[in-house]
């Protein structure tokens, strides 16, 4: 437990430091390279973060699952706020609530904690797929529109909205 | 009441009460580096990386020393081999990817099955066995680890 606290407060001192210089890295790689930046160092530097996280949540969650941990709550803030400052508060708070609830569910009902933290995270993804202001499915009238057309058409063959 | 003291309830044993605090340094640290990753189009670089652990682990077992460095060093290595074969070779990332994924994850299972045989006494049922997490947690990898 120690060793991975240490790892996160690591991860969490490396990203605050490095964060303006990896947001222009990963949105412009060729503008960091033309500014000065040093490309290979920071390519370097994000795959040691990646690394970091990798091995502080190896043992929570076991070597296939971690992939989960690192994406499912980063997509489903993608799908919730449009900035990467704000996807990463949002991808924490999602990330924080689905390992604790899944390791509450696990002590209630008997189950392994790892994949009941990974359903959970992964539950929250399809609600904010379905329900997401932004993206949602069913949230925007035109996407619900676009899948319904081909119905009511069928339906009705002389559907003026046919062509 | 009823429900605080339901989600109260798990707080008195040692093992929940660590496993509470790593999970939620986990969700937080996993979703910060995440971000970048995503926005990167890097999703898969994760499972790749996670795969290529194995040998860490195993050597690290065998030489007796921490796991966490073990299986750093080889995460480090994994990412530098992939970066090598996309930046000098007309290969792209992803197939750059699978190929060292793959043979690190082979290399990781056959220096395991020889570890086992040299060290008969100590046999070890599976790589993740090895750490020595807390009951909870263990079990949880014991039932995610892969089944090969």
């Amino acid at each position: 437990m120690r060793d991975t606290l240490l790892v996160a407060i690591l991860v969490i001192i490396l990203t605050a430091v490095l964060y303006k210089e990896l947001l222009f890295y990963t949105f412009d790689k060729g503008g960091a390279q033309a500014v000065g930046l040093p490309v290979r160092w920071l390519d370097l530097s994000l795959m040691v973060l990646m690394s970091l996280t990798i091995v502080a949540s190896l043992k929570a969650v076991g070597v296939i699952l971690v992939l989960s941990l690192l994406i499912t709550p980063a997509a489903t803030a993608y799908l919730l706020v449009p900035r990467l400052h704000q996807m990463m508060a949002v991808g924490v708070g999602l990330g924080v609530l689905a390992s604790l609830s899944g390791l509450y569910l696990s002590y209630f009902y008997n189950l392994p904690s790892g994949p009941a933290i990974v359903l959970v995270a992964t539950g929250f993804f399809g609600l904010a797929f379905l329900f997401s202001p932004r993206e949602g499915l069913l949230t925007q009238p035109q996407v619900v529109q676009f899948v319904l057309r081909p119905w009511r058409s069928r339906r009705n063959p002389h559907d003026p909205e046919r062509e | 009441m009823d429900s605080l003291n339901l989600l109260l309830e798990p707080l008195q044993y040692s093992f929940m009460q660590r496993s509470l605090i790593v999970a939620i340094a986990v969700g937080a640290i996993g979703a910060i580096v995440g971000s970048y990753l995503i926005v990167q189009r890097l999703a898969l670089l994760g499972d790749a990386i996670s795969h290529s652990v194995l040998p860490g682990l195993a050597i690290a077992f065998w030489l007796g020393g921490n796991i966490f460095i073990g299986a750093f060093a080889a995460c480090v290595v994994a990412t530098t081999c992939i970066t090598l074969i996309h930046l000098y070779s007309p290969i792209k990332e992803d197939t750059a990817m699978g190929i060292v994924f793959s043979a690190f994850f082979a290399l990781g299972i056959t220096l395991i099955t020889v570890i086992q045989k040299i060290t008969k006494s100590t046999s070890i049922t599976s790589y993740s066995a090895t750490s020595s997490a807390s009951p909870p947690a263990m079990c949880a990898i014991r039932c995610s680890s892969p089944s090969w």
